[in-house]
């Protein structure tokens, strides 16, 4: 892809899909990769970090004699969540304005 | 390169990390590792990139955790600088870029370095050899008592004057550190998220 991916559209996308279902590491990875190309080892540090502000919590569950820990948001994730999608909302409206502008010329 | 031949490594680059932060990498990515399939053991290692880059993106998110809030110290700042240091020391960058890019951020702290280690410097100075004069001015009050005035006068403003500047001194310092950990971030990010497809 052409155009640059900055951490916040990063952490945006993250909270969006907890924000629905609570998910563990590896299906996460998979579920932004299908829309963004990002490393695969990209999202930890992401996930650490989103961890650390509290706008995530993990907890733990048992699959095949192992352990998944999973991810869940928390309130103040679902508020930088809507306070994140306002942001991006009203910069997309920006960029479509002077993107889509070229189309009618003609 | 077997899995536990990739957490091993991995655990190695990270050692400079608190315990808590390494045993949370290394249970993520071994997680990973199993979600994957033992048969896919090679191309999720391929996927992922060597242990040096993804123990060099740790390190990074690391470094600028926590300087954003309101709490971020000087030595925060620094903190942050010497693990962007260790994360672009980790990635696996060309040897030459990586020595010129370290040739660059060294300088570049070293000056830094230099510059504040000079303002303090000049403010120590000035409160001392004020101290000194003013001493010496009391020295000579039965001799010449306008002498004396004189390098107490003197003495004391100087002393007055290193004293003033010593607290935005250390507030300047405290946010060129930050600015300067940010923008090394910023830096490192662009270097490795150029590089992520490579094999």
């Amino acid at each position: 892809m052409s155009f640059q991916l900055g951490a916040a559209l990063l952490d945006a996308c993250v909270l969006a899909i907890l924000a629905k279902e609570d998910a563990y590491g590896y299906s996460l990875t998979q579920q932004v990769r299908e829309v963004m190309d990002i490393s695969e080892s990209t999202l930890y540090p992401v996930l650490r970090r989103l961890q650390k502000g509290e706008y995530l919590t993990t907890y733990d569950q048992p699959f095949q004699g192992r352990n998944r820990r999973y991810y869940r948001i928390t309130e103040s994730g679902r508020a930088k969540y809507e306070e994140l999608l306002e942001e991006w909302l009203e910069y997309k409206q920006k960029i479509d304005s002077v993107l889509l502008g070229g189309i009618n010329r003609e | 390169m077997s899995k536990e031949e990739y957490l091993k490594e991995l655990r190695q680059k990270l050692k400079k990390l608190p315990n808590d932060e390494v045993d949370a990498a290394l249970d993520f990515y071994g997680e990973y590792f199993d979600e994957a399939g033992e048969e896919n053991t090679e191309q999720i290692i391929k996927k992922l990139g060597s242990p040096s880059l993804v123990a060099s993106q740790i390190l990074a998110e690391y470094a600028v955790k926590g300087l954003d809030n309101e709490a971020s110290t000087t030595k925060k700042g620094f903190s942050a600088i010497w693990f962007i240091i260790l994360a672009i020391l980790a990635s696996p960058i060309a040897l030459p870029l990586l020595i010129l890019i370290i040739s660059l951020v060294f300088a570049l702290v070293l000056m830094f370095g230099a510059f504040i280690f000079t303002f303090f410097t000049v403010i120590f100075a000035l409160v001392f050899s004020g101290i000194i004069s003013a001493i010496a001015g009391f020295a000579v009050i039965t001799q010449h008592w306008q002498t004396s005035l004189f390098f107490i006068g003197i003495g004391l403003t100087a002393s007055g004057i290193g004293i003033l500047l010593f607290s935005p001194l250390v507030l300047v310092t405290k946010s060129a550190s930050l600015s300067l950990a940010k923008w090394l971030k910023r830096l490192f990010d662009k270097i490795t998220r150029g590089r992520k497809e490579e094999k």
